[in-house]
């Protein structure tokens, strides 16, 4: 019993500090995010653990954390509404080769970010080769070159 | 700034309302936590720290003890107790803790070591040899609270004076 709840609590925790956080905070993975990663998942592991390092709560921990994660995707996918408010919307940093820069700057992402994705992605010069670039749900960022 | 015509351009479900609310709630969060992460350096949620630890005593002073106002669940944390002896020529000290006490924690080691433990209906009674012609003594409880949330205690001296306190464990 004790697992699932602090599993639960967990799940719903990191869920939370991690949208409020924004999207940008582990969307596009740096090497230092890397590391917050796994110094995340090491914390989180001893306090989900304790001092029980049976098989059994092994896998009811698991079994509870693949749980929590099939009922979000239902839950998203019945409430499109909860959808949104879990995991954001589209926005359009870059239009027509201009950046809004209001809103790169709100999202916490500049210039050379765009321009990295765009020339990962499409092989892209300048921001002028770019039609539209596209901050997406998950925190990446994807390109849509001009038509020639 | 949100140009209509986009729609027909690229499909997208963009909502700047939206998105806008989104960074509000965003920023305010990052406040939030901020506030949360000074009060915990404080020590409002345990771990020590100013305002975690606290003391107690008796209005005569003889008897005193220092705890953790916040701990946490299986975290060790201490109690130490400070009595001034009612009589000079003893060679033992008597300290008890409040059965229910006792029942919401692991006592992992107590300094010094008890000569013997008593059990009674609502109490433990822990003896200790006592140094003669000591002024004070003092004794230290190591233990890890096992339930959270709320915890009562009450800790005195056999036949003697006794303090209350109160522990809030988190989780």
């Amino acid at each position: 019993m004790d697992a699932i709840i602090k599993a639960f609590c967990i799940y719903v925790f990191l869920l939370i500090l991690l949208r409020l956080a924004g999207k940008r905070t582990l969307g596009e993975m740096t090497s230092f995010d890397f590391v917050l990663v796994l110094i995340i998942a090491e914390t989180t592991q001893q306090a989900l653990l304790g001092d029980d390092f049976s098989l059994t709560n092994a896998m009811v921990l698991i079994g509870t954390l693949v749980g929590l994660d099939i009922v979000l995707s239902l839950m998203k996918r019945k409430w499109p509404k909860f959808d949104r408010l879990v995991e954001g919307v589209p926005m359009i940093i870059v239009e027509h080769g201009k950046p809004l820069w209001d809103r790169m700057y709100k999202a916490r992402v500049d210039e050379s970010d765009v321009l990295s994705a765009a020339r990962e992605l499409q092989g892209l010069r300048t921001l002028d080769e770019i039609e539209y670039a596209v901050l997406e749900r998950s925190g990446s960022i994807s390109i849509v070159p001009k038509r020639p | 700034m949100t140009a209509p015509k986009r729609r027909s351009e690229i499909d997208i479900s963009e909502d700047m309302a939206f998105q806008r609310r989104t960074w509000q709630v965003e920023r305010a969060a990052w406040i939030l936590l901020g506030v949360i992460l000074i009060a915990a350096l404080l020590g409002f949620f345990g771990g020590g720290g100013l305002v975690a630890s606290t003391e107690t005593a008796t209005e005569d002073g003889n008897l005193s003890m220092q705890y953790d106002r916040f701990a946490r669940l299986a975290a060790p944390t201490r109690l130490r107790v400070v009595v001034t002896p009612p009589d000079e020529s003893a060679d033992t000290l008597r300290i008890w803790l409040a059965r229910e006490y006792v029942e919401a924690l692991e006592v992992t080691s107590v300094v010094p070591e008890p000569s013997r433990v008593e059990a009674a209906s609502d109490r433990y009674i822990f003896e200790f040899p006592l140094s003669p012609g000591s002024e004070t003594a003092t004794v230290l409880f190591r233990v890890e609270p096992l339930r959270a949330w709320h915890v009562p205690g009450r800790l005195g001296i056999d036949g003697g004076a006794d303090l209350r306190f109160d522990q809030f464990i988190y989780p």
